[in-house]
């Protein structure tokens, strides 16, 4: 093993001592290059480029890395600078190429792709700002309610304003509720015992009857099968629930919601699908974010609390399925969860 | 001579990159004039009308560097194919930005006023289908793969077909008055610009197939010219 260089003794190992100064193959630098995993480049005094396997190759999106290789080779020029570039994509994605001046001459670029940094940060900073602004929203309401029947004498006024304090406090709850539903279901799964699914399913779709025959939209249901799975009912109750109840709240009004369930390939498949608004393509990979909003003022407006598909999310995890979602804006959404099937153990 | 022909490969070498660039460039502007137009974010726009001056310096520098190697090594055969083809690509990469540009000019137009969701959802469909259409078409171009090149005028029907749907949905929803005229009209220009653009990838790949095989497309126009200028029976 090699002496630390730092405690060599004085006039040994300077930069520009020929006679001291490894020699080293350039295949070498470029296979301990390859070794890192952020993209390299390397501008040499005598005007060559070397670079690592993933400098032209960050993306494997030909557009993209074209486009960041470039940026990468501007940079060289730069000295010692950073620079962030957005690519559209899709998917979208962020870089830092960061460049320093190399010692007596050349340079060096580092490309890093930063896109999973930033949606985690984006993520972060959206929860802290939509969950203080979807409890202020309701504090404020019952404030200036209160502050209005503090000083009101007329028995229906205070009738009314009472009734909306109430409304506000329920909203309140609500939120709280399912917050504390998420943190419970965040800790795992509870009683685990083989279900049939078909259950579940009528089960949650009797919850959501109601609201669904005062917005005139129709569910049905139709089950294929033999829907055994192994979990927690009142967790998949509450999954089936929320989606069935956003099919309904996002519908036009007599429009129609059709709840499946199904076994395909060992596992069991519940589908919900509407034919109302639908998602834009860019919002899909952030739906299942808490508090996130595709439509800020019709969520508010249609009364939810932007943590159902979240719930949703985490029930399917616990059980080990996977939830996914087709949608096309103005033709509806079709919410697909598939659990592993318990094979009709218990059923 | 040896000498001057491999510093004219390497010139065209060094021009063929340029055109992936201009490619990348165009194959990202697609998807961020759509970004503008459905989300009114105006701040997009200017970046994009602004980007497109440098696609246009980019482009201008590349013709005169063709024109430059025409007139000073003189190319044949596929050489000559090569420049030829690279300053028309060059020509269409340059209209189809213009056209991107468009798109965030009209949503400027359009600011402040909801677009239905059908047609939002058509929009994202056209757009995305003209960003494959350039995807392949640069792909041909980049990896000189005539099939593949030959087979990207078949995939520009299908936008061909979401425009005529766009079109057919929004004259429906105009009917029943839930969309204002001028809106309608913008709309109605912006789908065109997205058709415009899947054509400007077909060119892309019909010059990459000229440069590969010397294949020319067939021109519907100059033929009938031809025919009425040659006298019967002759």
């Amino acid at each position: 093993m090699p002496a630390w260089p730092g405690r060599r003794g004085d006039g040994e190992g300077r930069p520009g001592d020929a006679a001291t100064e490894p020699v080293v193959d350039e295949r070498t630098v470029v296979a301990a290059l390859d070794e890192i995993p952020i993209g390299v480049v390397v501008a040499l005094p005598d005007g060559r480029v070397l670079q690592n396997r993933r400098a032209p190759a960050m993306t494997g999106v030909r557009h993209v890395d074209v486009l960041v290789w470039r940026a990468a080779q501007e940079q060289l020029a730069a000295g010692d600078a950073e620079r962030e570039i957005v690519v559209a994509g899709p998917p979208p994605r962020h870089f830092v190429i960061r460049s320093s001046r190399l010692s007596p001459s050349g340079a060096v670029a580092r490309i890093e792709d930063v896109t999973d940094r930033k949606r985690i940060d984006a993520v972060r900073t959206d929860f802290v700002a939509n969950l203080s602004h979807e409890l202020k929203t309701p504090i404020g309401g019952v404030a200036a309610l209160s502050d209005a029947l503090v000083g009101e004498d007329d028995p229906e006024t205070v009738r009314r304003l009472a009734g909306r304090i109430v409304s506000e406090a329920h909203r309140m709850a609500a939120i709280v509720d399912d917050l504390l539903d998420l943190s419970r279901i965040e800790f795992g799964s509870g009683d685990m015992e083989p279900l049939d699914m078909a259950d579940v399913v009528r089960e949650a779709v009797g919850q959501q009857q109601h609201t669904a025959q005062q917005s005139a939209v129709s569910v049905s249901v139709s089950v294929g099968g033999e829907c055994t799975v192994l979990g927690d009912r009142s967790q998949l109750v509450s999954a089936v629930s929320n989606l069935v109840e956003n099919a309904v709240k996002y519908s036009n009004r007599g429009g129609e919601v059709d709840v499946t369930c199904r076994t395909s390939d060992g596992r069991v498949v519940v589908s919900v699908a509407d034919h109302g608004i639908g998602i834009a393509a860019a919002d899909h990979e952030r739906i299942f974010e808490r508090f996130y909003r595709v439509d800020k003022g019709r969520s508010r407006a249609t009364g939810g609390t932007g943590l159902g598909l979240s719930i949703v999310r985490h029930v399917v995890d616990n059980h080990g399925g996977t939830v996914t979602v087709r949608s096309e804006e103005g033709r509806g959404s079709t919410f697909t969860v598939s659990l592993p099937s318990s094979g009709g153990a218990g059923a | 001579m040896e000498e001057l022909r491999r510093t004219f490969h390497q010139e065209l070498e060094a021009l063929r990159g340029e055109v992936l660039l201009l490619g990348a460039s165009v194959i990202e502007a697609i998807p961020r004039a759509t970004a503008v137009l459905l989300s009114g974010d105006l701040e997009g726009a200017d970046y994009l009308v602004q980007s497109d001056d440098e696609i246009d310096a980019r482009s201008v520098d590349i013709e005169d560097r063709c024109f430059r190697a025409l007139a000073l090594q003189a190319p044949v055969a596929r050489d000559l194919r090569e420049l030829v083809a690279i300053i028309k690509i060059s020509g269409e990469l340059e209209r189809s930005a213009d056209l991107a540009v468009n798109i965030c000019k009209a949503a400027r137009r359009i600011y402040g006023h909801p677009i239905d969701p059908v047609l939002r959802g058509l929009i994202s469909k056209m757009s995305e289908q003209a960003q494959q259409l350039y995807i392949a078409a640069m792909d041909a171009f980049e990896t000189n793969d005539a099939p593949k090149a030959a087979a990207i005028d078949d995939m520009d029907s299908f936008l061909d077909g979401l425009h005529r749907q766009f079109l057919q949905e929004m004259f429906e929803i105009h009917s029943r008055e839930q969309i204002e005229l001028s809106v309608a009209v913008q709309l109605a220009v912006v789908a065109r610009f997205y058709e415009r653009i899947g054509d400007h990838a077909v060119n892309v790949s019909e010059r990459t197939r000229f440069l590969l095989t010397g294949w020319k497309p067939e021109h519907k126009g100059a033929n009938r010219f031809h025919e009425r200028q040659t006298p019967a029976g002759s």
